[in-house]
């Protein structure tokens, strides 16, 4: 028999390898690991995460916090530029008593 | 008792209807899973999630094919559905693996129990070039194949036509000449 002769003998027999094959059986307690899982599948968390992890669901809550997280920037840069303009007016009308002392006690 | 009876009460809230149930189907399941993923424990897992999933969407069956297509489509949509999983969690671990981290999982030879003693070696060539096939041809064979199901059958559960089911499979073994030739030549010869 030559070499082409043998492959393509043992590539029917691997086709038909398949012939007369028994059912594999799953692990013992199937029944049990079952109902463990569906009570475990009933709590409240599940359902939340499961609920949560919908597609649809995760993306509303994205742009939710890209949301609020683009106001609360945009409200903190309104803020800060009203403090700098109030500080820079207090800098510039500043003539309380203490700044003055300071000036006077640089020298020992 | 009767496939329609069982499910009626299984509508009805039955848990020995389940039982039942579980008892009757979870060989076919199993043996499904596990020539599609080919992994004993994935398959254990899969087989959990079919019926876990029958029982919840028990009342939408409307009887419009048998139970055991039903069945049988619920088990091969879970089994794609986790060689999707694995497909892209390999594929992030080969980009980790790049960087230093070693987890890459490599696919290990897989022995179906079943299989007769005298065919185990060629059996094993066979999974191996089955998980070199596009998923519907892979399914469509298994099923046939290991699952003895008439192309009639397979046509139901794919839900296709029988002439296309025919091509299937026909494809299937072709592709599977192909890489059990080259298998052959690199491990025998």
């Amino acid at each position: 028999m030559n070499k082409n002769e043998k492959i393509e003998k043992l590539i029917e027999q691997s086709l038909n390898s398949f012939d007369n094959t028994a059912r594999a059986t799953p692990k013992p307690y199937l029944l049990t690991r079952l109902n463990t899982r569906l009570q475990s599948n009933n709590s409240g968390w599940d359902t939340a995460l499961r609920f949560l992890s919908k597609p649809i669901v995760a993306a509303v809550c994205i742009c939710l916090v890209v949301t609020v997280n683009a106001v609360v920037l945009v409200n903190n840069i309104n803020v800060n530029k009203s403090t700098a303009d109030e500080q820079y007016s207090d800098e510039e009308y500043n003539t309380s008593v203490a700044v003055l002392n300071e000036l006077e006690n640089i020298e020992p | 008792m009767n496939q329609p009876e069982i499910i009626v009460q299984l509508q009805q809230g039955d848990e020995q209807a389940f039982k039942k149930l579980v008892d009757e189907w979870q060989n076919m399941v199993y043996n499904t899973a596990l020539g599609i993923v080919q992994n004993e424990n994935d398959a254990d897992d899969i087989t959990q999630e079919v019926f876990i999933q029958v029982y919840k969407s028990v009342s939408s069956f409307k009887g419009n094919s048998t139970f055991s297509t039903w069945l049988y489509r619920i088990t091969v949509n879970k089994s794609l559905d986790y060689l999707k999983r694995i497909k892209t969690k390999n594929r992030f671990a080969f980009i980790q693996s790049l960087f230093g981290s070693n987890h890459y999982n490599h696919p290990a030879e897989f022995v179906h129990p079943g299989v007769l003693l005298e065919n185990k070696e060629r059996a094993t060539a066979l999974f191996k070039a089955l998980q070199q096939l596009p998923n519907n041809q892979r399914i469509a064979f298994t099923l046939h194949k290991l699952e003895a199901q008439k192309y009639e059958d397979v046509a139901e559960i794919m839900n296709i036509s029988l002439p296309a089911t025919e091509s299937l499979i026909a494809r299937a073994k072709n592709n599977l000449r192909k890489k059990l030739r080259d298998y052959y030549l690199q491990n025998i010869v």
